[in-house]
């Protein structure tokens, strides 16, 4: 549990590198509709993880990602896998 | 309010208010003039690289095919609609090719669609090079194959994404496009081919925009780059330097014809019309016996990319007919097709959506019909533009 956790609070930072000054940005904050990235953003974002622990992304499991927390969750799951 | 009163609702168009999506593009007998919002206007927006809308020979065919065999064929490939045409069509596409098999479809949408659903399942994997049309990624969803992307034009990301797939990447199917819309940059095809092979993947290139375009014979990137031999499928348009419409899919090494049923764009869509087969042939034809248009539309491109770079914009990263100007904010965007369009040049607005980065483009692509006064045309109005004031300088209608 811990790992996640440590993703999350790795992906809040970098989420808050691309988010508009000012915007809030919490561990279950909608990606999109509340802190505003782009599709580009998000995978500018994705692209960063993968260069950083070495995983491939699959496009597919995109959808079920809204919030930070979905992403930590995934982030594991790749990790581990490697 | 229901589903579709919702959708609707919550759609929102880019300029949503200025309704310039779509907008009406009369063309009247010539391929590179038009008239666009009252204006006459340099068409620099239409793809037509080869300018065979209007060629006599392609005009000709397509008429005589639709009195003779009608307007339309009211069937699919594997049903009533193979008609003399698309058979022959197929023959003459293997033979430019040099491959073994080809299937020609009614869009080249339906083509990348088609085709990848066909070739990938949920047991392969697919890697697209991040910039992919939609038609691309649309078939990498259809098919259900576990999909990635590499980085646009990046061989050592796809090196080491097939790496991480081990023995799965002899399961795993590369795509990439020849040149790329937007900015019209090219791929590096040789490593990529280098990368897949490597790897034991298979590797499709879309050849949209290189087709009569790249390579000697006007085969494309992969002739151009000469691995043709290395690449397992190459998926073009009629769309563009065929000045028709319809997709196609070749090979040197496969006999995709096997492929028909499981097609299912090829299997449940109705056929091109007889006329638009009989013009792709025609036009099939030109591109072979006139390598002088390639040479007249490179000629065009330098020319036009070399005095837009000297005016201070930022363009694509490669000479191809297509000029992709980077616009950063989108009010200066649509002010400035305005614009372009006031001063008589008609260009495509990219919006942020279609976009390969965070900018719009205005999308200048060039053709070998533009006459040198037309390309002066488009740089001249390029040049009032930028005098304007910066890029944002809004129009009279702006």
């Amino acid at each position: 549990m811990k790992k996640r956790e440590d993703y999350a609070a790795r992906l809040k930072e970098l989420v808050n590198q691309l988010a508009e000054e000012g915007t809030s940005v919490e561990v279950d904050s909608d990606l999109v509709d509340d802190v505003g990235l782009s599709s580009i953003e998000i995978m500018e974002l994705i692209e960063q993880l993968e260069d950083t622990y070495d995983i491939s992304f699959p496009l597919n499991d995109l959808a079920e990602i809204r919030t930070i927390n979905d992403m930590a969750r995934e982030l594991e799951r790749l990790v581990e896998k490697e | 309010m229901n589903l579709i009163d919702r959708r609707i609702a919550a759609e929102v168009l880019p300029w949503q208010d200025s309704n310039v999506l779509g907008t009406l593009v009369l063309v009247d007998g010539n391929p590179t003039a038009g008239v666009v919002d009252g204006h006459n206007v340099i068409l620099a927006g239409t793809n037509n690289y080869l300018g065979l809308t209007f060629h006599p020979d392609c005009v000709r065919a397509s008429a005589e095919a639709a009195v003779r065999y009608g307007t339309g064929t009211t069937g699919s490939r594997l049903a009533s609609g193979t008609y003399p045409d698309h058979a022959a069509l197929e023959r003459e596409l293997a033979d430019f090719y040099g491959a073994r098999s080809a299937m020609v479809f009614t869009t080249g949408y339906q083509a990348n669609v088609g085709l990848i659903s066909a070739l990938a399942d949920r047991n392969s994997v697919l890697m697209l090079d991040a910039q992919s049309h939609a038609s691309i990624y649309d078939g990498a969803t259809l098919s259900g194959a576990t999909t990635y992307r590499f980085k646009h034009n990046d061989a050592a990301d796809l090196d080491k994404k097939l790496r991480r797939l081990g023995d799965k990447a002899a399961n795993a199917l590369v795509i990439v496009e020849g040149i790329y819309s937007m900015l019209g940059d090219t791929a590096p095809l040789a490593d990529i081919c280098e990368v897949t092979t490597r790897h034991g993947a298979a590797l499709l290139v879309d050849e949209a925009h290189s087709v009569g375009v790249l390579g000697k014979y006007g085969r494309g990137l992969a002739e151009e780059a000469g691995v043709e031999d290395q690449v397992d499928v190459v998926v073009g348009t009629f769309s563009k330097s065929l000045g028709t419409v319809g997709g196609y899919a070749v090979s040197r090494r496969h006999d995709l014809s096997q492929l028909r049923a499981a097609a299912r764009a090829y299997a449940y869509s109705a056929s091109s019309s007889p006329s638009v087969m009989a013009s792709a042939r025609a036009a099939l034809k030109v591109i072979r016996a006139n390598p002088e248009l390639r040479e007249r539309l490179h000629n065009n491109a330098r020319v036009t990319y070399g005095a837009l770079q000297q005016l201070g914009y930022e363009l694509g990263p490669v000479i191809t007919p297509i000029v992709g100007v980077h616009v950063r904010d989108t009010d200066q965007a649509l002010n400035a097709w305005r614009f372009l369009i006031d001063h008589g040049v008609y260009v495509n607005l990219v919006p942020l959506q279609a976009s390969p980065g965070p900018f719009c483009l205005l999308r200048v692509s060039l053709s070998a019909a533009h006459t040198p006064e037309q390309i002066d045309g488009i740089i001249e109005a390029f040049r009032a533009l930028r005098d304007s004031g910066p890029l944002h300088a809004s129009s009279a209608n702006g």
